[in-house]
């Protein structure tokens, strides 16, 4: 393959991939939904997202990359004024370019050429364009649109759109000199040349006058962006520069637009505008109703590089005289500053302009690398840690020193620590959320294209998109889910013919929801497909010699078909032929206990399948309870801890095979906290009182209570992965660094729970529905 | 030490006491040697695993490698010493009996493991270096700490 260069600064290739991708990702989000439904507005927004696009392309000069995503543009283009009506027969077409131009920009980051399948799609996406032009004008008269197919493209980035709104900025530019080259416009020549080239009209007119970064790298895609949006309110008179013109990059950084309305109508625009990237200043300026004479300007205070003077209103040709001499424009500050009184130089009637605007209210972002904010959330876990040892320090400092000020200070100073460090690690933690939104999307493309391929009727539904989750456990959660969505697309919807017959809805619904609860994540992949049943399951344990035919016929409905997490299970024979299910289940098992999460599955044969994963919000810090349990700290997630109590071993009652005690009206299973972690059995230890330390915890309605050793805290602690140490560890979410700086184990509640209570037979003990009132935690 | 020195095909190597034998570790897989430290036991774990240990903040596995090589287990003398090494997966810690020295074994004196040797798995040998009239078994790391993932239905959910 060949290598590439590419006109990027070092360091600018890694903008131009994020922000690449970002659209794309647009792009083929827009056209799953046109596949579904030709909605103009989705139309605009893929439209916009394929031009800047283009335009980021362009700017770097990926050749091949700038041809495609034109070919596309171009096609999008017929779209939106509406020679072409029929989206689906381009629907594959243009996918395939999606992920080709994924391909395309991965060159940037590989220095070389990955993909030769660029010119067929570009010429695959012309043909389509021509044939169906030809077409759509066949049935119909020829619109004015039907001109698009194009001959080579005789400059890169001299677009000619189809579908402008309005043909006059089409003429405004036809004076623009076609060589690319950097140029600085004053605002007046250009309102001139504006207002000279309009017609003459008596509706109310302003003038928007955009001002971009003039550092940008992407000023001409700023522009665009102004330019659709406005245009996309149906408002666009004309522009100078004129489309042709930024498109050739023949722009600097103002930008100014002729529009329909009266300033006051136009404020709401204004906003909108003023909230792209890199836009400094939107101001409203409104405009004369008739012509304009160049000479009624003829002190404009500006300090432009090239003055305005006479020869303003020839802009094209002094741009093209004046290019090469202007060298670099040395006074951008001044010329920023004194952009207000160039406007204030116009004869204008009113003027609106916002002081806000130019210090950008727009959210302001930068993009950070993922392992920096890794590494800043573990110095601020270390700092966490240390705080609780610092308040420690004060206070041993106050119990020998009493009232002296130095204990007094220290202990002010380590509450003053204390806060900002807590602060500083809500301000982290919530740098790293993210919605799941970015998960959940790539399965509307995974379902069309396996429910194509496999000639079902599928339709993706989402809900709690906006569900927020760390990055750390969102990075992983992808996979497992894309896993369970294919299974219930593979096995769990039934072919189109399978569900009329059983008079099923069509399309099949295959659900994804995610939200909060108690304090995790719970994420579900539901399908309405042809479910499982137990008793398959009961009968392949058994051929596979898992377990006895007995035991098998014992297991509750709900443990029959969790036997699909088993490891290995998976793959036999047995269970692929009866039901086609279970493939990979028990990877995803074992990757959400890796981090500390759970999966469980619920299914009614013939009525579908709901798969839900459990996850924690942050696997990071946690609050939690220090507890001395046999040779070790343990620490317990604060999530699940319901009470702390006291209790005489007498009242421990043994019924069938395990330790119970009644607390007020329920009866609860008691274990040492270490034999329930896998250690070896051993009697409860009662303190000098006669009292066995408990630890009520909850998780999924169902209670229990481990018998510890000592209390030792409550404490903020630092979760790190056990995950390198061995195998899975059921019950333990981690480890984490103690005060004294030996290691303590992180216990996962609920997968804790569901083991003890699982290992006891019998199911977990549900308390009725309540409501989850903590019964307050009485903690030393 | 013996023969000359041809250090291009030459292995430099840390080596242990476990007992009477010495066994060799690749020392560009050494990362340090550190003197016995706090362990906490992992429930759950292989009987070789004694538990985790905090090493600046990162929480490496401890293997003992008495037990691995099924010896019996004697407790830390002021000898024993954890050897921190990195198999290609994890770091680990490896308890030893005593670090002896550091050795350049040439080429020369490396052999291919004969298929029984002294109890050990060959799995976790790469190899015997005969120096004078000593012989060193060279551990392999990653097929040291190779656990097999011994759980059916254990932990089924």
């Amino acid at each position: 393959m060949t290598r590439l260069t590419f006109d990027l600064q070092p360091g600018d290739d890694r903008v131009f991939i994020d922000e690449s991708l970002e659209q794309i990702g647009r792009i083929e989000q827009g056209l799953l939904d046109l596949e579904r439904n030709l909605d103009a507005r989705v139309v605009h927004e893929v439209f916009r997202a394929v031009h800047t696009l283009k335009g980021s392309a362009a700017t770097i000069g990926h050749q091949r990359m700038t041809e495609l995503t034109h070919a596309m543009e171009d096609l999008f283009g017929a779209f939106r004024s509406g020679t072409l009506r029929d989206f689906k027969p381009f629907a594959d077409a243009l996918l395939a370019t999606v992920d080709v131009l994924r391909t395309l920009v991965a060159e940037v980051a590989a220095g070389e050429s990955l993909t030769d399948a660029s010119d067929s799609l570009t010429h695959q996406l012309r043909d389509l364009l021509s044939t169906g032009t030809a077409a759509a004008a066949a049935s119909s008269k020829p619109g004015r649109s039907g001109r698009t197919p194009r001959g080579a493209a005789g400059h890169a980035g001299g677009a000619t759109v189809a579908g402008d709104a309005d043909g006059s900025e089409a003429e405004s530019s036809e004076a623009a000199a076609p060589e690319k080259g950097v140029t600085n416009v004053a605002v007046a020549p250009l309102i001139s040349r504006l207002l000279a080239e309009a017609p003459a009209g008596f509706e109310p007119r302003s003038l928007l006058i955009c001002r971009i970064d003039p550092m940008s790298e992407w000023q001409a895609v700023r522009m665009l962006q102004l330019l659709l949006e406005v245009e996309e309110a149906g408002v666009l008179i004309s522009t100078a520069p004129g489309r042709e013109e930024i498109e050739a990059e023949l722009c600097s950084s103002l930008l100014a637009m002729l529009v329909r309305g009266r300033p006051v109508e136009l404020e709401e625009m204004r906003k909108r505008l003023a909230t792209i990237d890199e836009v400094v200043t939107v101001e409203i300026v409104a405009a004369p109703l008739s012509g304009w004479q160049p000479d009624a300007v003829p002190a404009v205070p500006t300090v432009e590089v090239h003055g305005p003077g006479d020869a303003a209103p020839q802009l094209g040709a002094v741009r093209a005289d004046d290019a090469g001499d202007l060298g670099p424009p040395g006074p951008v500050e001044r010329r920023q500053a004194d952009l207000g009184a160039e406007v204030r130089g116009l004869p204008a009637a009113e003027r609106i302009t916002v002081a806000g605007d130019r210090l950008k209210t727009a959210q302001q972002t930068i993009r950070i690398d993922v392992s920096r904010l890794d590494e800043l959330m573990n110095l601020v876990g270390e700092l966490v840690v240390h705080k609780t040892r610092l308040q420690q320090c004060a206070q041993m400092l106050a119990a020998r020193l009493g009232d002296d000020p130095l204990a007094q200070q220290a202990d002010e100073d380590a509450q003053l620590f204390s806060r900002i460090a807590g602060q500083l690690q809500d301000q982290v933690t919530g740098l790293r959320m993210l919605p799941i939104e970015t998960i959940f999307n790539r399965f509307h493309r995974v379902v069309r294209d396996i429910a194509t391929r496999l000639d079902k009727d599928v339709q993706l539904v989402i809900e709690g998109k906006e569900t927020e989750l760390d990055r750390s456990v969102l990075e992983v959660v992808g996979d497992p889910l894309g896993h369970l969505v294919r299974n219930s697309l593979d096995h769990g919807i039934e072919t189109v013919e399978d569900r009329r017959a059983a008079g099923k809805p069509l399309p099949a619904t295959i659900r994804l929801t995610a939200r909060h609860a108690d304090g995790r994540v719970l994420i579900t992949v539901e399908d309405d497909g042809r479910g499982m049943d137990p008793a398959v399951f009961r009968r392949a344990v058994a051929d596979k010699g898992i377990m006895s035919r007995e035991e098998a016929e014992k297991m509750s409905d709900a443990d029959a078909l969790r036997v699909v997490f088993l490891p290995g299970f998976s793959t036999s024979q047995v269970v692929t032929d009866v039901s086609g299910r279970g493939v990979g289940l028990d990877v995803v098992r074992s990757n959400m206990e890796r981090l500390g999460g759970w999966v469980d599955l619920a299914s009614t044969p013939g009525k579908g399948t709901e798969v839900s994963l459990s996850l924690p919000l942050t696997l990071a810090i946690i609050g939690a309870l220090l507890v001395r349990s046999g040779a070790r700290i343990c620490a317990l997630p604060l999530t699940g801890v319901v009470e702390t109590l006291r209790v005489k071993p007498e009242s421990f009652r043994l019924t069938s095979g395990r330790f119970e005690f009644d607390l007020r009206d329920q009866r609860i299973p008691v274990a040492q906290l270490d034999h329930a972690l896998g250690d070896p059995a051993r009697p409860f230890q009662p303190n000098e009182h006669g009292f066995v330390n408990l630890v009520v915890v909850r998780s999924r309605g169902a209670e229990m209570a481990f018998a510890v050793d000592s209390l030792v805290g409550q404490r903020e602690i630092l979760l790190k992965s056990l995950a390198g140490v061995t195998g899975p560890r059921h019950g333990l979410a981690g480890a984490t660094v103690i005060a004294d700086g030996s290691v303590g184990l992180v216990v996962d509640i609920p997968a804790l729970l569901e083991r003890s209570t699982a290992a006891n037979s019998g199911a977990p003990k549900k308390r009725a529905a309540a409501p989850t009132k903590r019964r307050g935690t009485r903690v030393a | 030490m013996s023969n000359g020195s041809d250090t291009s095909d030459a292995l430099q190597i840390v080596v242990c006491e476990l007992g009477d034998e010495h066994y060799g570790l690749d020392i560009a897989r050494v990362i340090e040697i550190i003197r016995q430290q706090p362990i906490t036991a992992v429930p759950q774990s292989p009987v070789f695993v004694k538990g985790v240990m905090n090493l600046r903040g990162r929480i490496i596995p401890v293997v003992d490698l008495r037990s691995r090589f099924g010896m019996p287990v004697v407790g830390p003398t002021k000898d024993t010493r954890i050897v921190v090494a990195d198999s290609s997966s994890t770091r680990v810690g490896l308890v030893v009996d005593a670090v002896s020295e550091v050795l350049i074994v040439p080429a020369a004196s490396l052999e291919p493991t004969p298929n029984i040797a002294a109890g050990v798995e060959t799995e976790y040998l790469r190899g015997i270096a005969k120096l004078d009239d000593r012989l060193i078994l060279l551990l392999e790391i990653d097929g040291l700490f190779q656990i097999e993932d011994q759980s059916p239905l254990a932990g089924a959910a």
